[in-house]
């Protein structure tokens, strides 16, 4: 399918790649499928382009690589809601906020994103550890 | 907004599975605290309202300040803390 977005312009997306969000996210319910785009593979940025709103997308990062102390535990409900175990980790991903001056990026760290590659589901959990900011910024 | 009077240790009920007791009362006037205890089953999420209305408006602030990245390899190219312009 083709969709047309602000940021790419007509977007070619295959079925397959297209994650499900159930529950959409906070303060954006009613958007539920997305797509991920990678500027450069080997970076640990991502855009995750909404296909229900072609004017909504975000900049998401890998924590893993982009800031490894961050290992939040995600609550047993929340991964079983997305079929996650031992055997399939998930994926976690941030969602960053790029002001003017793209060194005082922040991440949300309190609201992780996690994904299930191989059912292509995902949700945003909000942690209910209080030390994870909502605003943590990435460039000391 | 059904408003109720409850004591300490008094319960509501939310439906069969949401249980929600005031579990502590601390001070008086503005300032008093209430500790509140919920028992809620697996997969009901819980939370301080304040930090859902924070999570909310940080996705609208990400959403609206996604742009081009200036470049692909942004982590690599920025200058190292401290080193400015």
């Amino acid at each position: 399918m083709v969709v047309q977005t602000r940021l790419f312009g007509n977007l070619e997306v295959r079925e397959e790649e297209v994650y499900v969000f159930p529950a959409g996210l906070y303060g954006l319910r009613g958007l539920h499928r997305f797509v991920f785009v990678a500027p450069d593979p080997d970076g640990p940025m991502r855009y995750m382009q909404s296909l229900d709103d072609g004017d909504i997308s975000f900049v998401v990062l890998e924590p893993a690589r982009a800031i490894p102390e961050y290992r939040p535990e995600i609550p047993e409900e929340e991964r079983a809601s997305l079929g996650l175990d031992g055997e399939t980790p998930g994926i976690l991903l941030v969602i960053a906020v790029l002001p003017e001056d793209v060194r005082e990026m922040t991440v949300n760290l309190r609201a992780p994103l996690v994904l299930n590659p191989a059912a292509r589901l995902g949700k945003q959990v909000i942690l209910p550890d209080d030390r994870y900011p909502i605003r943590h910024r990435l460039f000391g | 907004m059904l408003v109720l009077t409850r004591k300490l240790d008094q319960s509501i009920l939310i439906g069969d599975d949401v249980e929600i007791k005031i579990v502590q009362i601390k001070g008086a006037g503005p300032n008093a605290q209430v500790r509140i205890g919920v028992v809620a089953p697996p997969g009901v999420t819980i939370l301080r309202k304040e930090v859902y209305e924070a999570v909310r408006a940080e996705n609208l602030r990400a959403a609206g300040s996604t742009r081009p990245l200036p470049s692909a390899g942004i982590f690599e190219r920025l200058p190292p803390e401290g080193a400015g312009e």
